[in-house]
């Protein structure tokens, strides 16, 4: 075999052999950098998690609001309708109550305010 | 021990310890001890034999200590460096085989030696990274 083959070889050899023992010496470095990839994507799942959980929470939060608000603007309207429906009751049951008096009151007494109800 | 990896949306186990590649790994580091006790006469170079039963050994040893390794992730990062080694020579030591007239068939064993190993350092990186 030709002797520039041979160098050519052994060049290459020792090239390939190295080049291993790079890959060995480097195990340390390359695990780390595996780590560091592997929490960086943790991280980023956790904040993508985290982030959407948040909307979420600030979503149903709102929603609680205003479904709190409808609930006491129902109660309000269902105390005011309460009354009225008491003195409606009262007026009837007046002994000195005639129906045409009756008829003259309860339009004024029963007009309902215009509130709109909703979420 | 196995590393888990991901093929698109999946999860699969990578196992380390394939019976396969031990058998060939043991044997490998048998060849090249068998080797460095008894060369071969008036073929390759003296050094270039020496080269490569050395890698054969070391290299072969250090992909049997990463696939013992207890730590899967390091364990295949060890396994590749000692793939890496003896694949790179494996390419080397095809030449000589061929140019002193050991046939095609030496030739080929050893070249498609050096190609599985480097085949097999190329999967693991893949699989480091998640893409395969």
């Amino acid at each position: 075999m030709a002797a520039w083959l041979q160098i050519v070889l052994g060049i290459l050899g020792l090239l390939g052999a190295s080049g291993g023992l790079y890959a060995v010496l480097t195990v340390p470095q390359q695990r780390r950098k595996i780590d560091a990839d592997t929490t960086r994507i943790v991280a980023d799942t956790v904040e993508d998690l985290l982030g959407s959980a948040r909307d979420q929470i600030s979503y149903l939060k709102t929603e609680l609001t205003d479904t709190r608000q409808t609930v006491a603007r129902l109660h309000r309207a269902s105390n005011t309708l309460e009354q009225r429906l008491n003195g409606l009751i009262n007026m009837i049951h007046d002994p000195y109550m005639t129906i045409d008096r009756l008829r003259v009151m309860v339009p004024q007494e029963v007009a309902v305010p215009n509130e709109r109800h909703g979420g | 021990m196995s590393v888990t990896v991901r093929k698109g949306s999946r999860l699969y186990s990578l196992e380390q310890r394939n019976a396969l590649e031990v058998f060939l790994l043991v044997f490998v580091i048998l060849t090249g001890l068998v080797g460095l006790f008894r060369p071969l006469r008036d073929a390759v170079p003296e050094f270039l034999q020496i080269l490569w039963h050395i890698t054969l050994v070391l290299g072969g040893l250090t992909a049997l200590v990463g696939m013992a390794w207890h730590e899967a992730v390091t364990g295949v990062l060890i396994t590749r460096a000692g793939l890496i080694a003896t694949g790179a020579m494996a390419y080397v030591y095809s030449v000589p085989i061929w140019v002193i007239g050991g046939g095609p068939y030496a030739t080929a064993v050893v070249l498609g030696f050096g190609l599985a190993a480097h085949t097999r350092a190329w999967q693991i990186s893949r699989q480091l990274e998640g893409k395969s």
